[in-house]
């Protein structure tokens, strides 16, 4: 054990800066699947129209999304766009952490990254509502968005739940790589504690916990979710 | 009420229906009998374009239905009047049983939730179900699901109503509460037209039976000519071969 002195110790500290950049994890991967969500739902239902147009776009950015790494995509809209006059400017009334043009910009990438993959998650869930429910729906006299929104959509949700719940979860692991781009989330704060305390191990087992919390809490939250969401059944 | 002028239907490279010609007037409960795979459900599905048809013409009260100028919308309010029940039911399984009935009423004829209530379940109590109402359907029996299935298509208030083999999914026990339900629309002189193999409901109530054989009318006529004298020597064939 030469040289070896594993002391937790020393970073407890430093507990408030890990809780601080958790929140900021956790707000990230809220905005992210939010905005997430919205991209994915309008991109499945430009991949169900009858204008080619539409869903030639929504095939692209889906298959472009999926087929490029998340840090080059960040780089790009963080680096990138701006050369050519896309950028995103900061929000003051956000505040100092939320409000800075790294957090915004990281939203809306990873955002959109997400969206790729929710929209892939829906269109598995549309296409598994029975064929004899838009059937019905359209029997009926309701349109095609009527019978969208109200018949196939809340069926939908239920069957993707555990899909969409993955996705969050692989979201809260895969924003850690905002902190290469400096917005202060949990992955960030080992970087200040290890430059602070010289202890590389400690940190970076909190981080890891504090992610396996977060994650941990929400796959429970989820099964509670979906099984409220199946009484019907 | 509906005229259909010489209608073809392929799918990809088969002819299911090969150019049939039929009216059905108001009041008229139309029954459609012929053996599995002839089109006779096909023919059904055409009347409110859940197929659309490859030629020929179909009017519903002097309206050309597939025209391909016309509108969604128009299509959209015109099936508002054609009421259609699946032989899989199709309730929604998302929505309580008075939920599935209100929707279209709620969404389409401007009804508000008090009224639309009212309505399902003045409906309900008609098919029987009132107790029923706060239930999800798959809480119910397949003939239970059945009368759900017309009463929310009757709360569209339609003109006509189609039935795609309303009793071919249900359990030997249940078929007799759904024809019951059907019979009261027969007395409340709705125009209907059903496919069916119940021989015994057609013979009954119809006004007009339909033999569809490969995809062709073969004969029509009352009841007692098909069942009691049927010309063709297929009518024939099929009705021997079945048992009623």
């Amino acid at each position: 054990m030469n040289g070896i002195n594993i002391d937790f110790g020393r970073v407890w500290e430093w507990m408030p800066t890990f809780f601080e950049g958790a929140w900021v994890t956790i707000v990230l991967s809220l905005s992210t699947v939010f905005l997430g969500s919205l991209i994915g739902l309008i991109a499945v239902l430009m991949k169900r129209s009858d204008i080619k147009i539409l869903n030639w776009i929504a095939n692209i950015y889906t298959n472009v999304i999926r087929g490029t790494p998340m840090l080059l995509q960040l780089f790009i809209w963080l680096y990138g766009l701006p050369m050519i006059g896309i950028s995103f400017s900061g929000l003051d009334f956000l505040g100092g952490t939320f409000g800075t043009r790294e957090f915004i910009t990281a939203v809306v990438a990873l955002g959109v990254n997400s969206g790729a993959y929710v929209s892939e998650v829906l269109r598995g869930g549309l296409e598994s509502v029975a064929k004899g429910q838009m059937e019905a729906g359209r029997a009926l006299g309701l349109s095609d968005r009527e019978t969208m929104f109200s018949i196939i959509i809340p069926q939908a949700i239920r069957i993707v739940l555990p899909g969409l719940g993955n996705e969050f979860i692989t979201m809260i692991k895969e924003s850690s790589i905002v902190s290469t781009v400096g917005v202060f989330d949990v992955m960030y704060t080992s970087n200040i504690v290890q430059a602070s305390t010289y202890s590389i191990f400690e940190p970076l087992i909190v981080v890891g916990v504090i992610y396996y919390v977060l994650t941990y809490s929400l796959s429970f939250l989820m099964k509670k979710w979906e099984k409220r969401l199946n009484t019907y059944a | 009420m509906l005229k259909i002028n010489h209608l073809v239907k392929n799918f990809d490279e088969t002819e299911v229906l090969k150019g049939i010609s039929t009216e059905v007037e108001k009041g008229e409960v139309v029954a459609i009998i012929g053996p599995s795979g002839s089109g006779k459900s096909t023919f059904l599905r055409c009347l409110n374009l859940m197929e659309v048809p490859t030629s020929g013409e179909i009017f519903f009260k002097d309206t050309l239905v597939n025209d391909s100028n016309m509108k969604e919308a128009h299509i959209d309010n015109m099936r508002e009047n054609i009421g259609m029940v699946f032989q899989q039911f199709n309730l929604f399984p998302h929505l309580t049983v008075l939920q599935n009935i209100t929707l279209a009423p709620m969404k389409r004829k401007n009804l508000n939730e008090a009224e639309a209530n009212q309505l399902a379940e003045d409906l309900l109590e008609k098919v029987g179900l009132l107790e029923k109402k706060d239930a999800y359907p798959n809480s119910l029996s397949g003939g239970q699901q059945q009368r759900v299935a017309i009463a929310r298509a009757l709360a569209m208030n339609p003109e006509v109503m189609l039935f795609d083999e309303p009793t071919s999914a249900l359990d030997p026990e249940m078929v007799k509460e759904v024809l019951q339900v059907i019979q009261g629309l027969v007395e409340s002189e709705m125009t209907i037209v059903i496919v069916t193999h119940e021989m015994n409901f057609a013979k009954r109530a119809a006004s007009r039976v339909i033999f569809i054989d490969d995809g062709n009318i073969v004969e029509e006529g009352t009841p007692e000519e098909i069942f009691n004298h049927p010309q063709n020597e297929r009518t024939q064939k099929f009705l021997d071969q079945i048992n009623y």
